[in-house]
This record gives structure tokens, C-alpha cells and sequence, in this order.
């Protein structure tokens, strides 16, 4: 069976995206990591298995390689807030904190219901904390 | 007459000792005045006060109230180094918790955030 074959619903995607999200919080990334890249490539435009992509790469502390996955969502749909606060948690991990803060705060003037303008304040708060990690 | 020897177990004992002829010497160490009752339960229960503020320095007055003397002064400001040096180490300690507690809350507020923020991409996934 060839890839464009295969035509899951939305159900089952949503599934398998939890499954993959599941994994990752289990630290079994090598398995998440497979999970978002087939889902990718099934559905290459959308954001949301790029980005959770992005984010096994966060927890193997491979951050240039996170921010390249929320750039590479953002290239398909550039108003993805899922993507630009993980590609700016990608930043705040390179110790690039001033534009990170920048679009950060621009998520949260610009959406400041959404749950990712919450994940964006979260971070905010522990932007400290991330920067002066591994400076002592 | 009769038994030599039962004569030298019944005859009676002599005073051997010597009468004193001057009285024996009193001794001329004075007790300490003792505290009434009233001075020993203010002094236990400002001890017990003070012990509060400063832990070592309650003890040391209440000796004092109930009775004990000023000798103990050195003691005394050598446990309240103590006691100060112990209170700002246990303010340090403290303080470390409480950055600790903080960062805690900063993560863990961090971590919830993010779940739910996936949680809502994947609750509105569509293939199309």
C-alpha cells in the first residue's frame, strides 16, 4: 500500500497525534518522533505534527532543529500560533532571549485568549530561569 | 573476774576520741539567695517567652530571673552569637525554599500550559 493511499479520518489522526504526544511524555522520543514524521508525511501542510515534531527535538535538546521545524510549519501557515510559540521556546533555548520575548509577547498582544498566548506567558515567566540554566 | 577473753569482748568501749576543745569551724560559704516561688514561675515562663524570639537567650534569662547570677553574661552573649548566627542561616535556607517553591510553580504552570495548548491543536486537527 502506497503512502496516498492511506486516507485515516480526523479521528484517528487526532488519535494518533496523542499517541504521539503520549510518547513523548514518556521520554520514548525515537517513537513519538516517528509518529509526528508519518503524520507529516501524510498531511505535509499542516502545522501541528511539524511542530510536535519540533518539540521531541526540544526535549532531545536539539533546538536549532526545533526552531527549523516551526520555521519549516510556519513556511505552510504562517499564522500558526502553535509554531510561532515553539519556534520563539526554540529561541529562548539558544539563549536568543530578546527575540524570543519579542514574539512572545506579540502572540499574547495579538491572541490573548488562546491557550498558546498562555503557554507564551508561562514561558515568560521562566525565561530567567531557561537563560541562567547553564551559565553557573 | 571470770573469762579473759569474754572480759575484753563485754568490758565497754572507751571513748577513744578526743574531746574537742574548740568548737568545729562552720563553714563560711553562703548559699545564694533563693528565689521565691513567684520569681521561679516568671522566670520559666519569660524563659519560655524569649526562647520564641531568640532560642538559647529564653533559657539564659530565665535562669537569671529564677535565680541565677550575672556570672553567666559571657555564656550568655556567646549563645546569642549562636542563636543570630542561626536565624540568618535559617533565613537563608528559607529564602532558597521559597526561590525553589517559586520556580516549581513556574514550571509546573509551564508544563500545564503546553499540555492544554496541544491538547486544543490536536481537539482541532483536520486533514483538510
Amino acid at each position: 500500500m502506497k503512502l496516498n493511499q492511506l486516507k485515516p479520518s480526523d479521528e484517528e489522526l487526532r488519535v494518533i497525534l496523542e499517541a504521539g504526544f503520549a510518547l513523548r511524555y514518556t521520554r520514548r522520543l525515537n517513537e513519538a518522533a516517528e509518529i509526528f514524521r508519518g503524520i507529516t508525511a501524510l498531511l505535509p501542510e499542516s502545522d501541528v505534527p511539524r511542530v510536535a515534531l519540533g518539540t521531541v527535538e526540544l526535549e532531545r535538546g536539539n533546538f536549532a532543529d526545533a526552531q527549523a521545524d516551526c520555521e519549516e510549519a510556519l513556511r505552510y501557515d504562517p499564522g500558526s500560533l502553535y509554531a510561532r510559540v515553539h519556534r520563539a521556546e526554540a529561541l529562548l533555548f539558544q539563549r536568543r532571549r530578546s527575540e524570543a520575548e519579542t514574539e512572545l509577547k506579540t502572540v499574547i498582544a495579538d491572541h490573548p485568549e488562546s491557550p498558546h498566548s498562555r503557554t507564551a506567558r508561562a514561558l515568560l515567566e521562566v525565561a530567567d530561569l531557561i537563560c541562567a540554566e547553564g551559565e553557573g | 573476774m571470770g573469762d579473759p577473753i569474754l572480759n575484753i569482748v563485754q568490758q565497754p568501749q572507751q571513748q577513744t576520741e578526743p574531746v574537742p576543745t574548740t568548737p568545729p569551724i562552720a563553714p563560711t560559704q553562703t548559699k545564694p539567695k533563693e528565689p521565691g516561688t513567684f520569681g521561679k514561675i516568671l522566670g520559666s515562663v519569660l524563659g519560655g517567652a524569649m526562647n520564641v524570639i531568640a532560642p538559647g537567650a529564653g533559657s539564659l534569662i530565665g535562669g537569671l530571673i529564677r535565680g541565677g547570677g550575672l556570672n553567666y553574661a559571657a555564656d550568655m552573649e556567646v549563645m546569642l552569637q549562636q542563636s543570630a548566627l542561626q536565624q540568618s542561616q535559617l533565613i537563608g535556607v528559607q529564602m532558597r525554599v521559597s526561590d525553589q517553591t517559586q520556580q516549581f510553580a513556574a514550571v509546573s504552570n509551564l508544563l500545564k500550559a503546553k499540555h492544554d495548548g496541544e491538547m486544543t491543536a490536536v481537539s482541532n486537527f483536520k486533514s483538510s
